[in-house]
């Protein structure tokens, strides 16, 4: 069973995301801000992280370089899940290198068809 | 998500959703009348970043529970904050007001 960490900082969308995500099988961790993200990150090993953007604590693109700094986490597929609608915050962030980047409002079977193809073996 | 939002002759606003939301879906809408709440509070204190954080969250929780217009309304709403327009702000609650007082959700396999 793999297991999904998702990153953000709306009670909403962490209730949403994991009550479907548990239901398609996965095992799902929650962090709500960049400092507990980035130690879920290290802690739980994550197969995948669904990130957001605006996070309090340090933001999402503090979070996504600390994870890339961890032999762990350079290898864990991250998809950027953010209602931010900055060309340039996402041309920085995709100059990390994510997997996938997605905006809100959430679409689930979308979200979901890239999980799946992203933790394919 | 299944969204489906249409007038009915009453004034009802029917939002067709799938059935296994059916559990988170009175919690997400009482939530928001918290929101409405907090925003109006925040207006009165001239906050207008806690407003902006609230729509921004309500832009991008809405259609993800498939509820198209709350997105729409926090996106407005988040518009108006970053703006301080207290006006655009308050026009922006009563029409959540009107939509949560008229939104009759159906449930679908």
């Amino acid at each position: 069973m793999s297991k999904i960490l998702i990153v953000d900082d709306d009670p909403e969308i962490l209730k949403l995301l994991r009550f479907k995500l548990s239901q398609e099988g996965y095992k799902v961790a929650i962090a709500i801000d960049a400092y507990n993200g980035i130690q879920s990150a290290r802690r739980e090993n994550p197969d995948l992280i669904i990130l957001d953007i605006m996070l309090p604590a340090g933001g999402g693109y503090h979070t996504l370089k600390n994870i890339r700094l961890t032999p762990q986490g350079v290898q864990t597929p991250i998809v950027i899940l953010t209602g931010q609608q900055d060309a340039e915050l996402r041309q920085k962030i995709e100059h990390e290198g994510v997997e996938a980047y997605l905006e809100k409002p959430v679409d689930y079977p979308v979200l979901s068809a890239t999980i799946k193809k992203l933790l394919q073996p | 998500m299944a969204d489906d939002e249409r007038k009915s002759r009453n004034g009802e606003i029917i939002v067709v959703i799938e059935e296994d939301l059916r559990e988170l879906i009175p919690g997400y809408l009482e939530n928001r009348r918290k929101d409405m709440a907090e925003i109006v509070a925040a207006l009165d204190r001239g906050d207008f970043e806690t407003i902006r954080s609230l729509s921004h969250m309500m832009k991008g929780s809405g259609g993800g529970y498939g509820f198209d217009e709350i997105t729409e309304i926090g996106r407005a709403c988040e518009d108006a904050a970053k703006r301080s327009q207290a006006q655009e702000v308050r026009d922006q609650v009563a029409r959540l007001t009107v939509y949560l007082d008229h939104v009759v959700v159906v449930y679908e396999p």
